[in-house]
């Protein structure tokens, strides 16, 4: 157990010392204050424009032509809801000429009660004039027949709305309000295993690579060298995401005023005690089991570019987990998720989204929990005897199978 | 200390590369371990090391099954890997720190190998950057670190030039003077036989040889006589004793004829033959074999 720490020590300062991580946490850092910062740039820009007084309807009405060919719908009736400065045509051509020379974006013909053509140069994406010309004409409509059945449109506003209270009392949990640290945790725990994962695979494989293995195995036990090099990468990964994560504090606290209140609500109602003891077990558990996993499949390749075809299936393996943990965040009673939170693979992700956004018994936490770390400790075991095993077979890439046959068909293997 | 090897065999996917091997090592003395490349010394080197398991056979230390973690064992791979991109003095701490010793300890050792090899001025450089014959030094550096007991040093020489080779055979005298307990291999003959008490020559996997190097030498070299003639060049003197002395096998080297006496001749009776035939005699003196000539006679009588 002493050489554990000295290989975490060693390995943990060789991964503090890499200028490539140094550089990566500054960029990282950078990264996060200019995306935190987002809504002060907005808020900036958005102030420029709001200088600009606008009419009632939030559209500007000089922009806009109409004309009328129904006696049913009058010109006046219109500006009831848009104004009195309206540009008003009689002539169809005058009004596409308009259209055509830019004078007005959009032009509206109101050819009878239930049609409406729209004349247009250059469509937007998004146009909501169409729409409240419907909506007019709809009411127009609408308070003519009130008024032809002797009601009052007015009297009939006022009644239909009637203003309603709703005081909620949410006794479990609260899906609304969890679901955008639930997104955000998950995308980190994505994040924080992908990364450091390949880390440990790589840090395993370099080491046959470039032939240290021998001295190393020869110097101390491969159990010590694996589970040192396991939490070296794992603390280096936690202490890089926590500098990052660090710097996402301090550039919402800086740009915190600027924050809609909703967001600020949602980032941190939905954060309660135990949901952060949670979230902080499973990812610690889960980390360690696929840093364990990654360390395995490392050992397999004797040279650092084999690398990357090796660890795919965990990669896809954790992209599966995420795509659970995805739907749970949407549906977290959902029959998959449920599954999803007791298998150990996809249950560092599922069981906090679960917990998060529902109420999830103790009982089915503890058996997910202990069955997470019966798995971390069988594969940090197999991670052990592979990486011993990989040191007598230089040179073909090891497969996983072939070496669960080795390790189990004849234990030649010391450790 | 005496280091026992006794009948190690060992295959590999069926095929057996290690047949029986034994020899034993005893302290203050260096054993080389010789034989061509691919004769199985490096395999041997690993299942003494643990690195492989032997099929059969025991590794005895003083009687006791010896296992490498327990004692101070400095070893040299025949693969040669430290860590490119770590700092010299960095990584020779580390190593002897996993090998037991203290911080300061390890400090000490790792800086004091550093200078002898006269590398002192790199000890915070990164091993890549270093010339290959330089980062050879430093693996060696690395497995003498911690004062061990016990020294293995698979195929040292290779890769240093002379000036370096020298340094590595002081280093060796000395450890050897220190009583410590030396294995090395190699197959350059010229550079063991300076400096080397016992060794064993192995073969496809099979000892050879094994033993003193100084009675192996007088064994073989047994009724055997080294003749110059200052009136017949070599050849010469060699077609005429070949048709007129009868009992004896001629052979040569650059430096002198090589005379076997056989069916029972003694050293008088091809002295009382020369005089007889009137040869002047420049040396007249027993044949003690090189190292080399050992080998290659041990080796090819095994091929043949």
């Amino acid at each position: 157990m002493h050489n554990v720490f000295k290989v975490f020590k060693f390995e943990l300062l060789s991964i503090l010392n890499k200028k490539s991580v140094q550089v990566t946490t500054l960029i990282m850092c950078v990264v996060v204050l200019l995306a935190t910062s987002i809504p002060t740039v907005m808020e900036m820009f958005s102030n420029d424009e709001s200088s600009d007084p606008d009419n009632e309807v939030g559209m500007n009405m000089d922009d806009l032509g109409f004309m009328s060919k129904s006696d049913l719908v009058s010109i006046e009736s219109l500006t009831i809801y848009f104004g009195d400065d309206l540009n008003v045509y009689t002539d169809e051509k005058a009004l596409r000429d308009d259209v055509v020379n830019g004078v007005i974006n959009n032009g509206y013909i109101i050819e009878d009660t239930q049609t409406i053509r729209s004349i247009v140069q250059n469509k937007d994406m998004y146009s909501s004039t169409d729409q409240m010309m419907i909506s007019v004409l709809q009411r127009i409509q609408r308070d003519k027949s009130f008024v032809e059945l002797g009601i009052d449109p007015m009297v009939v506003d006022t009644l239909s709305n009637t203003p309603i209270t709703l005081h909620e009392e949410v006794l479990g949990k609260d899906a609304q309000s969890s679901f955008l640290i639930s997104y955000i945790l998950m995308f980190a725990v994505y994040m924080l295993v992908i990364m450091y994962g390949s880390f440990v695979s790589t840090s395993v494989a370099r080491e046959k690579d470039n032939r240290t293995m021998e001295i190393l195995i020869t110097s101390t036990q491969p159990s010590a060298l694996i589970i040192g090099k396991v939490l070296a990468n794992a603390i280096g990964g936690l202490a890089q995401f926590s500098v990052i994560l660090a710097a996402g504090f301090i550039g919402y606290f800086i740009n915190q005023s600027n924050y809609p209140e909703f967001i600020s609500q949602m980032l941190f109602t939905g954060l309660s005690w135990d949901s952060v003891a949670i979230f902080l077990i499973f990812t610690a558990i889960g980390y360690l089991l696929y840093l364990f996993l990654y360390a395995s499949l490392g050992s397999l390749v004797s040279k650092v570019e084999d690398v990357g075809t090796s660890v795919t299936p965990i990669t896809l393996l954790f992209m599966v987990a995420y795509l659970i943990a995805s739907v749970g965040i949407q549906a977290p009673t959902n029959i998959f998720v449920k599954i999803g939170s007791y298998v150990p693979f996809t249950a560092i992700l599922a069981m906090p989204i679960r917990y998060f956004l529902t109420s999830v018994p103790l009982i089915e936490l503890l058996i997910s929990m202990t069955l997470m770390i019966l798995t971390s400790l069988g594969l940090a075991f197999l991670s052990i005897k592979i990486y011993r095993l990989g040191s007598l077979s230089y040179g073909n890439k090891l497969g996983f199978i072939k070496a669960l046959k080795l390790i189990f068909a004849k234990d030649n293997i010391d450790l | 200390m005496l280091l026992e090897v006794k009948g190690i065999n060992k295959s590999f996917s069926g095929k057996q590369i290690l047949h029986d091997v034994s020899f034993t090592v005893t302290s203050g003395k260096a054993m080389g371990f010789l034989g061509r490349n691919g004769a199985g010394k490096t395999t041997t080197i690993r299942t003494l090391m643990d690195v492989f398991k032997a099929d059969s056979g025991v590794f005895l230390l003083d009687g006791k099954q010896f296992i490498p973690t327990h004692y101070r064992v400095g070893y040299l791979p025949e693969e040669r890997g430290l860590y490119g991109k770590e700092k010299i003095l960095n990584q020779l701490i580390y190593f002897a720190t996993l090998r037991g010793a203290t911080h300061k300890e390890a400090k000490t050792s790792a800086e004091y190998w550093i200078e002898r090899f006269d590398l002192s001025y790199a000890k915070n450089h990164k091993l890549e950057t270093l010339s290959k014959g330089n980062q050879q030094k430093i693996q060696i550096a690395q497995s003498l670190l911690n004062d061990p007991e016990i020294v293995i040093l698979d195929e040292p020489f290779s890769g240093l030039d002379p000036v370096n080779s020298q340094i590595l055979k002081d280093v060796i005298v000395e450890l050897i003077e220190k009583g410590k307990l030396v294995i090395f291999s190699s197959h350059q003959m010229n550079y063991v036989e300076e400096f080397c008490d016992e060794i064993t020559l192995i073969d496809k996997g099979k000892v050879i040889l094994s033993g003193n190097l100084k009675q192996i030498k007088a064994e073989i070299g047994r009724q055997r006589l080294r003749l110059k003639s200052s009136n017949y060049n070599q050849d010469e003197l060699r077609q005429y004793l070949n048709t007129n002395v009868k009992d004896i096998e001629v052979s040569q080297d650059k430096q002198s004829l090589i005379i076997e006496c056989l069916n029972g001749k003694t050293k008088h009776d091809l002295l009382d033959d020369i005089v007889k035939n009137k040869i002047e005699i420049d040396l007249f003196t027993h044949y003690e074999p090189s190292l080399n000539d050992i080998f290659v006679t041990k080796v090819g009588e095994d091929h043949a």
